[in-house]
């Protein structure tokens, strides 16, 4: 089995709230070729364990590994971060984030992310400042999905895109990514996604409850992932 | 990989940085030309009746004017350098480093491309800020027929048969760009231990900025007695012409001092962006 991503008893808290785990002892094994969804409620750690992942954030305790190595500039080189929210420097044109992406990843394709680009309508002269947050989504997840890395970590994809964009943006993830990478990927709109899944993980308070592949869920439970979400997290009826 | 870090952040900077040293560049020339102008009518004023000194009051008025905001301009050049360069690390720990931290470049290749880029801006508008200068002195020597630069030049030359001027002059360039380099090294490391409080990182930032300066300021005086204590046997023993030298070892041991907090600087914040990265 060839493992992309690993958690062995990963812990992460902040300095000064040691009693609050963000993380709590997470162990998981992402292999190539599967599609995973993180899902939980606000809260849970869903972007912490992204943000470890991708190197942002050093672990409190017990380690995470991308292909074998601890996240440094080895492991940013095979893996596509996509953060929850629009980080580009905005006083950019498209054209010169294409040029950020062609300079630093070696696995981009230019001409790749210029057709999706395209596709979304969004020009080489458009101003990043210019753009509304939904825009600078696709244009984020354009150049992410241009690259042909190991691992990709996509917090939020949809989150701010209309549903007519939704379908095209999940259409390019799944035309995107290749067999021998592993795709990680964040939302609460489990219900646009389920279909695309081949894993859900379920997090809250830091610890995995739940976790296996779509299907098996589907048939153990005998519902939807998008229900079983409803089911497992459902707020208080007391309220 | 370094190579384009320093290319991007030269580009990145240079966006907002060439705009106010061009606008400045603009501004002395103006002033320079207006003074000029000023002095030629100035001297045709003496012969001619009220209307000539009316012109020449407003003409005085805004070459004043100029003069100020040239002065005005010589301060806001080095201090918006520095608080763009400021910012710019301040952000490559906040949302910014979502994007430049997901980069394959390690935490000494980001401080080195900032610390390089800062210390040619820097450069840039100290020559600015002393560019400023030399363009009155010369447009002052220009109008008084040579009077000031000769009597400048005079005062050079019989200060450097007392003095060692050319080992002081290197000295103060080395000294400069590593004061300059401490420094940034030294808003780095505040903003790397700010990060360490995230709800609050500017203020925290800030006080360690502070704490920082206070702590090397008691350890700067404390060598500083201690060291003139030590040596005060010799000192009190030096002829005049090898006393001539003391400024000059005191500069360089300023600049040792300088490097050593350099070095000091970049370890700790290369510590903390190594292990202790937290971009929450």
């Amino acid at each position: 089995m060839n493992e992309i991503l690993a958690c062995r008893g990963l812990t992460k808290y902040y300095d000064g709230m040691r009693e609050k785990h963000v993380l709590d002892g997470v162990d998981i094994s992402i292999p190539a070729g599967r599609i995973v969804g993180l899902l939980g409620p606000n809260g849970s750690g869903k972007t912490t364990l992204i943000k470890l992942a991708a190197g942002l954030l050093a672990p409190s305790d017990g380690a995470v590994l991308v292909c074998g190595m601890v996240p440094g500039p080895a492991t940013r080189a095979l893996t596509a971060y996509l953060p929850d929210k629009p980080v580009l420097p905005r006083n950019l044109r498209v054209r010169d984030a294409l040029e950020l992406y062609r300079d630093f990843f070696a696995d981009f394709h230019e001409e790749k992310a210029t057709a999706m680009l395209a596709d979304l309508s969004i020009n080489p002269t458009d101003k990043l400042s210019a753009m509304s947050k939904g825009t600078l989504e696709k244009l984020h997840l354009a150049l992410t999905m241009s690259r042909s890395a190991k691992l990709y970590l996509l917090d939020e994809p949809i989150g701010g895109v209309d549903p007519a964009a939704r379908d095209y943006i999940l259409s390019t993830i799944i035309r995107n990514y290749a067999e021998d990478a592993a795709l990680v990927l964040s939302t609460h709109l489990i219900g646009d996604i389920e279909n695309v899944l081949d894993d859900a993980l379920f997090l809250q308070n830091g610890r995995v409850v739940l976790a296996g592949s779509v299907d098996a869920l589907r048939e153990e439970h005998g519902k939807s992932v998008d229900a079983l979400f409803r089911e497992v997290f459902q707020c208080s009826a007391n309220y | 990989m370094f190579g384009k870090l320093l290319k991007h952040e030269c580009k990145a900077t240079g966006r907002v940085l060439c705009p106010v040293y061009a606008g400045f560049v603009v501004l002395v020339l103006a002033a320079c030309g207006m003074l000029r102008l000023t002095a030629h009518f100035g001297t045709v004023a003496t012969e001619g009746p009220v209307t000539t000194l009316h012109a020449n009051t407003w003409m005085s008025v805004l070459s004043g004017l100029l003069c100020i905001a040239v002065v005005l301009g010589m301060m806001a050049v080095v201090i918006v350098t520095e608080i763009v360069l400021i910012v710019r690390f301040y952000r490559l720990l906040g949302d910014d480093g979502y994007f430049w931290f997901s980069l394959p470049v390690t935490p000494a290749q980001h401080m080195a491309a900032k610390l390089l880029v800062a210390l040619l801006w820097s450069v840039v508008s100290v020559v600015l800020f002393i560019g400023g200068m030399l363009a009155f002195v010369l447009l002052a020597d220009d109008i008084s027929d040579g009077a000031v630069v000769a009597e400048l030049w005079d005062a050079l030359r019989t200060f450097s048969v007392q003095w060692p001027v050319f080992g002081f002059v290197v000295l103060f360039i080395i000294g400069v760009l590593v004061s300059i380099t401490a420094g940034t090294l030294q808003v780095q490391l505040a903003c790397a231990l700010g990060m360490r409080w995230p709800q609050s990182r500017l203020g925290a930032s800030i006080g360690m900025y502070v704490v920082i300066s206070i702590v090397v300021q008691v350890l700067a005086s404390a060598g500083t007695i201690a060291g003139g204590a030590l040596m005060l046997p010799q000192i009190t023993q030096l002829t005049a012409t090898q006393a001539v030298y003391l400024p000059l070892i005191s500069m360089a041991c300023m600049s040792v001092w300088y490097l050593v907090l350099c070095v000091v600087y970049f370890a700790a914040t290369h510590w903390l962006l190594t292990k202790h990265l937290n971009l929450v």
